[in-house]
């Protein structure tokens, strides 16, 4: 069941086209993100469907309510929407029970089940026993809490959070952002969170939709959106990646690291200029893959017999996949857990260089000689030969 | 945090009203982002209210024709007003630069003793009266006089305009700037002149250039000592000769000069940004040591408000112990405050409810015509009040045939107007402390917009407007140019009544009056001060 569905939706502001024609369905019950880079009218769109902000065209729909529409606006404290904005903007002048009440009506709650509720929810949040401080005397990530508890007391529809956990410093993001998570989830309320951070969105929701260019470029779970990007620009924004040419063959595509399996017909028959080259039959067509970092295997030294060594050409090497890529370390970034490491294809100097992912990779230095290997199948966008 | 049951949503709630419904129609509203019309409409008539003094004045120039007008513009008259006007403003710009900065830099940044009694004791002479300081050094000396005794007395009146933004400023300011002066081998002096005063320019600049505007508006002070200025001839036509028309000419050399003045602050200000890097952790530089240097410090100190404190206050106080034979019939002291109060109560609320509008287009709403609309009403600032009084005589002799004149709603509202200003920086001041993110959170909490009004929003500004109103009244109190042109006939504010006294020589009569208006302005005048430092580092100190 879609609990907010937003349909065709336009907003400019004086010339700037901000968003165009935006679709987005959110399931009752979800958590789903709203990931873009700064400027590309997230909170636009979360205004508009808090009801701050007037759609120029295109509908809003609340549940079962249309919120805006032709001829239709639904002002703010109709919607029914709890909305925690980035600071958490908690009202200076009352205290924390004040703040978390202050959308329940004392006529229609009564005071004492208005109080209960209040203490309830400050439960919940697991700020018990502050209920008489002031916002100024907590601390950035209590005040978040505090403004989750307040949007939650009126039993919204959505809840939509703007950046939530931007403010907060980088330790108690991670804690704040699990508990907050945790809540919505048991309150099987659905929510909408808009962030530019990917590790936030991929870690926290259950769906996440791209804006890019004023609309949704690909709205999908988080597993499916790092698996099957929906074009190269979006491989590159979910996570990092290598994107290299090769030339597809059917199911198979060949790269300078030897051929690949390629996943799913339909996931590769989306790629930019996929229709302007003609033909859809087998044949040998020029491609972008991806291939994550941690799809390679990294071998210190050299292989025995140089599998692709040999190849002439970049990209037409003639290896069944299993010598693997001789290369260079240009960089190393060690985190702890893992490492990063840039490798520059010996074969090619022109080439950009390869991420790798690896675990533990004790004894790599920069300049020392290793081998690559490709693992599992890829994706590849066919594209017109320049 | 455990499983709750509280959190489970149980369908609508009791007071939610179901978001389907009969509701969809009653919220039906025009699609289009909607425009703060209303606000846009007032802001409008108000800013109309505010030109009509300058608007007056330039119907009355081209009424008189373009050759009368040059021939009572250009005449040896004006070129002494003028040179007259010039070399004072100057003088006093400059002294009070010297002196304001000095005594900031001792306060904020040294270790004099005492240095929080100076910061009070320091800025109490600008709530007093400019007339009453000029009233207490020419009454006790006779070579108090002339350019001389203009110097003296103006500078005493209103060094504190630059003491207040360069105290703020130097508070304010970073110390790892000197810090890494000083570690890059700059010399105390270097870096003091180089760092400290660099990063204080702005202030000072804007500070004399708010003692030039006074010095350009200023009428009873000069009177006393018996100096010219535009100010004072253009009173003297109005009051004496009845001459509108010369007075006019005159007055429009003066807002001319007022102009010059106010485009140099403005563009001052849009050039001194001062960065300060991580804003947040304010640091608090260690005060200089004075050592020896402390004794002159002091002296300094002690001397300064000795002179701009303590003549006056000492002054009247001395009159008022000799009374001798002053035996002179007027208005009684509960009388003459009773009608102050009441005109200045009028005037602050006309003032801070014209500023509303202005200020909420400014704040909330901002957009190019708008802010337009928002700088168009500090034109008002280049307006000293003998002329904005000359302008409402003008039009209520020229369209209302005499009808309003002198009387009390006319005085009312060239108060208004004269002290808009001040409403409107202390109004758009509390309105930054309701951020529109607060109403935006409210409203989607399901209140309505009245509703949202009451509990947040005049809940988090009305302490900060209180204030703008007590500035506005304070200032009301001690007006004495315009009260003196439009005031009712047979009727007395404090200031008139001085003024009466004190133009008769009859300085017994006249100090205690002055007395009051000292303690009426000073003391609350202080109490602001303390509320507006105490800024909003806790909102609930404002409730």
């Amino acid at each position: 069941m879609t609990q907010l569905a937003v349909a065709g939706l336009d907003k400019r502001f004086g010339a700037h086209q901000v968003l165009t024609g935006l679709d987005l369905d959110v399931p009752a019950g979800s958590l789903t993100a709203i990931l873009g880079p700064s400027g590309s009218g997230k909170t636009t769109l979360l205004r508009v469907l808090a009801g701050f902000e007037h759609a120029d065209s295109g509908t809003v729909r609340i549940g079962s309510a249309v919120a805006d529409g032709p001829g239709v606006f639904l002002p703010p404290e109709r919607r029914r929407i709890g909305y925690v904005p980035q600071e958490g903007s908690l009202f200076p002048h009352l205290t924390v029970a004040a703040n978390v009440a202050f959308g329940l009506s004392r006529r229609k709650w009564g005071r004492e089940r208005r109080g209960k509720r209040c203490a309830e929810l400050l439960e919940a949040v697991g700020l018990a026993g502050l209920d008489r401080r002031y916002p100024h005397q907590l601390s950035g990530g209590q005040q978040q809490r505090v403004a989750l508890a307040r949007a939650l007391a009126i039993q919204p529809e959505v809840v939509l959070l703007d950046e939530p956990f931007a403010s907060l410093d980088a330790h108690l993001r991670a804690s704040v952002r699990a508990d907050v998570q945790q809540l919505l989830k048991e309150s099987g309320t659905t929510s909408v969170l808009v962030t530019h951070d990917q590790d936030e969105a991929l870690s926290t929701a259950d769906r996440v939709a791209v804006l890019r260019d004023g609309g949704i470029a690909q709205c999908a779970a988080p597993q499916e959106l790092y698996s099957r990007p929906v074009d190269a620009d979006m491989a590159s924004f979910i996570g990092e990646a290598n994107l290299i040419p090769g030339i597809l063959n059917g199911s198979s595509v060949q790269t300078l690291l030897g051929v690949h399996a390629v996943t799913g017909p339909d996931a590769a028959g989306d790629g930019a200029g996929a229709g302007r080259n003609g033909s859809d039959g087998p044949g040998h067509r020029p491609a972008m893959v991806l291939i994550r970092p941690e799809q390679v295997e990294l071998i210190p030294g050299t292989p025995g017999l140089a599998g692709v060594a040999g190849a002439a050409e970049p990209g037409l090497a003639g290896s069944d996949g299993t010598g693997g890529l001789t290369g260079r370390i240009t960089g190393y970034g060690y985190h702890g857990h893992d490492a990063v490491v840039t490798v520059q294809p010996e074969q090619d100097p022109q080439a950009p260089p390869l991420t790798v992912r690896t675990l533990g990779g004790g004894a790599l230095s920069p300049g020392s000689k290793v081998t690559l290997r490709a693992h599992g199948p890829v994706i590849a966008w066919p594209q017109r030969r320049d | 945090m455990t499983s709750s049951p509280v959190l489970d949503r149980h369908g609508p709630g009791p007071g939610q009203p179901g978001a389907d419904g009969p509701v969809v129609v009653a919220a039906t509203k025009a699609r289009r982002a909607r425009r703060p019309r209303a606000l846009i409409a007032s802001a409008t008539l108000i800013a109309a209210v505010l030109a009509l003094p300058l608007v007056f004045l330039l119907v009355e120039a081209s009424g008189s024709g373009a050759g009368a007008d040059a021939r009572l513009i250009f005449r040896p008259l004006t070129a002494e007003l003028l040179w007259n006007t010039v070399r004072l403003t100057v003088a006093v710009t400059a002294l009070c630069a010297v002196i304001g900065t000095a005594a900031a830099w001792c306060v904020e940044r040294t270790n004099v003793p005492g240095r929080k009694i100076w910061a009070v004791l320091v800025v109490v002479p600008l709530a007093i009266p400019d007339f009453v300081v000029s009233f207490g050094w020419a009454s006790l000396w006779t070579w108090v006089h002339g350019f001389r005794g203009a110097v003296i007395v103006m500078t005493l009146a209103v060094y504190p305009l630059v003491y207040l933004p360069v105290a703020a400023s130097l508070r304010g300011a970073d110390p790892g700037q000197e810090e890494v002066a000083r570690s890059l081998g700059s010399g105390r002096v270097r870096t003091f002149v180089r760092i400290t005063l660099g990063q204080a320019r702005g202030a000072i600049l804007g500070g004399c250039l708010l003692v030039a505007m006074v010095m350009l508006a200023e009428y009873g002070a000069f009177e006393i000592v018996g100096y010219q200025t535009f100010t004072t001839a253009i009173f003297t036509e109005i009051n004496v000769a009845f001459s509108l028309p010369a007075a006019s000419a005159l007055a429009l050399v003066l807002v001319l000069l007022s102009l010059i003045v106010l485009g140099a602050e403005g563009k001052l200000r849009g050039r001194g940004r001062v960065s300060r890097s991580g804003a947040l952790a304010q640091r608090v530089s260690a005060p200089y040591r004075l050592g020896r240097a402390r004794i002159p410090a002091l002296a300094g100190l002690t001397a300064l408000t000795g002179l701009s404190l303590g003549v006056p206050v000492g002054s009247s106080i001395y009159w008022m112990a000799t009374r001798g034979h002053d035996s002179l019939t007027g208005v009684s002291m509960p009388m003459a405050a009773l009608t102050t109060a009441l005109y200045g109560l009028l005037s602050a609320g006309l003032a801070t409810l014209m500023a509303l509008p202005v200020a909420l287009l400014a704040v909330r709403h901002p957009g190019g015509a708008r802010r337009f609309l928002e700088r168009s009403t500090y034109l008002v600032l280049a307006v000293p009040g003998v002329v904005i009084a000359l302008a409402l005589s003008y039009f209520t002799e020229r369209y209302l045939r005499g009808f309003g004149y002198q009387t009390a709603p006319l005085l009312i509202l060239a108060y208004a107007i004269m002290f808009f200003p001040l409403a409107l920086v202390g109004v758009k001041a509390s309105l930054a402390r309701a951020p529109v993110s607060l109403d935006e959170v409210a409203r989607s909490l399901g209140q309505p917009r009245l509703t949202v009004l009451w509990r947040v929003t005049l809940r988090l500004t009305g302490p900060g407007l209180v204030a703008a109103f007590c500035l506005v009244f304070l200032s009301v109190i001690t007006e004495l140019t315009a009260t003196l042109i439009l005031i009712p006939t047979g009727v007395q504010t404090l200031a008139s009544q001085f003024w009466v006294y004190e133009t008769n020589l009859s300085y017994g009569q006249a100090a205690p009056f002055a007395l009051v208006m000292i303690a009426v302005a000073a003391i609350p005048s202080w109490v602001l001060g303390r509320f507006f430092d105490r800024g909003a580092a806790d909102p609930r100190m404002m409730t």
